[in-house]
């Protein structure tokens, strides 16, 4: 039997901390498993368990802006949280026959009733691996998941009714302008919205509508509304506390020194990545988005000298779709070098695909 | 090195736990890690998190966390103890987790406090370990 929370529009950082507290009583036993649908009355950020809040976020921007940023207990990356989102919360006991150990299986299980939410309003949505919920491409829901020292499962996610694309990568700390700039258009390309999807503006009734038929057909029960008990409203208030301490926040056992590039994932399969490597010849920076492990398009900057320099276009031009291969990766460079009696003083086209694979493909030490 | 399956790797002269962490002693203290089965079954490990050195951590209660594929789980400890040494590599390169369980990707060096006591809850015979995997193997990597 399920208890099902339909709490509506909640403060902004009780939306992460609910399913935070809800989670603890299920591992003390003082709650059974538990469903719960809300949205932000305001905007928040809400940052992934292991990211260090310095590397990712515009804290100044934020703060500016007035929007409140917390670490959640759950992975994946930075994201920007307004009303255009209906969360759902699945808090699940190890001992519910229903929940599958491995963590995939758990995704693919649960993430059935979004896309049935989603197919009942118009949308062909499916499910993609590990934790997306895509549509012709695009991804159209965001789901992380952890489990506690309790052994209590822990699913989120959202029907995405409308996304503010610009606050998004507004709130990132980018090493670039040309790096946000890049992942504005790549999310534009890979985000998609239940609205945009249907031409219409879906409401958050008709979202949530959806949703609650879609768990109740995956559960094999009707949702009654429940609500919180006591000792999970204390322990909201303990953990509201603690979110907005700095040593929640800028958890120390985090920081470590700075790995160069920087990596924002749109959706499964999308990223868009930057490096920048150091040649005697001058920095190289490139700033790529990569699909399913090849280059969708790439901007090679830096100062470093190209004779011709305009011929760097080419370069870049070449090396659209090619896999992230060192050795295919240079010898479309070496071909463009041949081809159009390309010098760079200081700089091998080796060095330009360096820069693109960046300081992950070094060995170990 | 015994192997189960011939997919899973539990070297000899290991302790280990039902919660997939490892131990061994090496001269008065034990060093901590993940199973080879728990990694291949967690997949590409992003992150690690690991409890500051002088920390005490309970048996069966967390030392740590790891994240993979969007999910964050604890990481618990076999044994009780304090912590005298944590992997810093682990920080920059969480993969080692994956690429050498045994060896460069371990967590913690412990100084046990009932070594002799919870020792005695940790499998070590080669009998009881293809028992538990066989036990595991269809809930960590099927449905």
């Amino acid at each position: 039997m399920w208890r099902w929370l339909d709490l509506g529009a909640i403060d902004a950082i009780d939306t992460q901390t609910i399913y935070d507290a809800v989670a603890t009583a299920r591992g003390r036993n003082l709650a059974g498993d538990t469903l719960i649908f809300c949205y932000p009355r305001s905007p928040l950020v809400s940052l992934g368990y292991h990211q260090q809040i310095e590397k990712e976020l515009d804290v100044q921007f934020c703060r500016d802006n007035g929007i409140p940023f917390v670490r959640r207990i759950l992975g994946g990356g930075a994201v920007y949280l307004d009303r255009g989102q209906l969360f759902y919360q699945l808090i699940i006991g190890a001992e519910n026959p229903l929940l599958p150990k491995n963590v995939t299986e758990a995704f693919r299980l649960f993430l059935q009733a979004p896309v049935w939410a989603y197919e009942s309003l118009g949308i062909d949505a499916q499910y993609r691996p590990v934790n997306d919920i895509q549509v012709h491409g695009k991804k159209i829901s965001g789901n992380g998941a952890a489990t506690t020292p309790e052994d209590v499962f822990v699913l989120t996610g959202n029907i995405i009714l409308s996304f503010d694309y610009e606050k998004m990568v507004k709130v990132l700390k980018v090493p670039s302008e040309k790096f946000r700039d890049k992942a504005y258009k790549t999310l534009r390309e890979y985000l998609s919205t239940a609205s945009a999807e249907l031409g219409r503006e879906v409401t958050l009734d008709e979202a949530k509508k959806a949703l609650k038929n879609g768990f109740e057909r995956l559960l094999g029960e009707e949702l009654r509304p429940g609500t919180l008990n006591r000792e999970e409203q204390e322990l909201m208030n303990e953990l509201r506390v603690k979110y907005l301490s700095d040593e929640w926040l800028y958890l120390p056992e985090l920081r470590h020194p700075d790995i160069a590039g920087r990596t924002l994932k749109i959706a499964e399969g999308v990223s868009v990545i930057e490096n920048v490597h150091k040649a005697p010849g001058g920095l190289i920076r490139t700033t790529a988005k990569i699909q399913d492990e090849r280059i969708a398009d790439v901007l090679i900057s830096g100062d470093f000298s190209l004779f011709p320099k305009e011929k760097i276009a080419l370069i870049e031009q070449g090396l659209v779709g090619c896999p992230l291969i060192k050795e295919e990766l240079l010898s479309k460079i070496l071909s463009v070098y041949a081809d159009h009696c390309l010098e760079s003083p200081g700089i091998e086209p080796d060095d330009f695909a360096s820069a693109i694979l960046g300081p992950q493909t070094a060995p170990l030490q | 090195m015994v192997k189960i399956l011939d997919r899973f790797e539990f070297p000899e002269g290991f302790y280990y736990s039902a919660d997939h962490l490892w131990a061994k002693k090496e001269d008065g203290t034990v060093r901590l890690g993940v199973t080879d089965m728990a990694q291949q079954s967690a997949g590409s490990i992003l992150f690690v998190r690991i409890m500051p050195k002088g920390r005490q951590v309970e048996s069966g209660k967390p030392l740590g966390t790891m994240e993979t594929g969007k999910w964050v789980g604890p990481l618990k400890s076999p044994l009780s103890g304090t912590i005298v040494e944590t992997n810093e590599a682990l920080k920059t390169q969480p993969k080692l987790l994956n690429e050498d369980p045994y060896g460069k990707g371990w967590l913690i060096m412990l100084q046990p406090s009932k070594l002799d006591d919870e020792l005695k809850n940790l499998m070590t015979d080669p009998a009881a370990l293809e028992k538990f995997v066989q036990g595991e193997l269809p809930r960590l990597f099927k449905k």
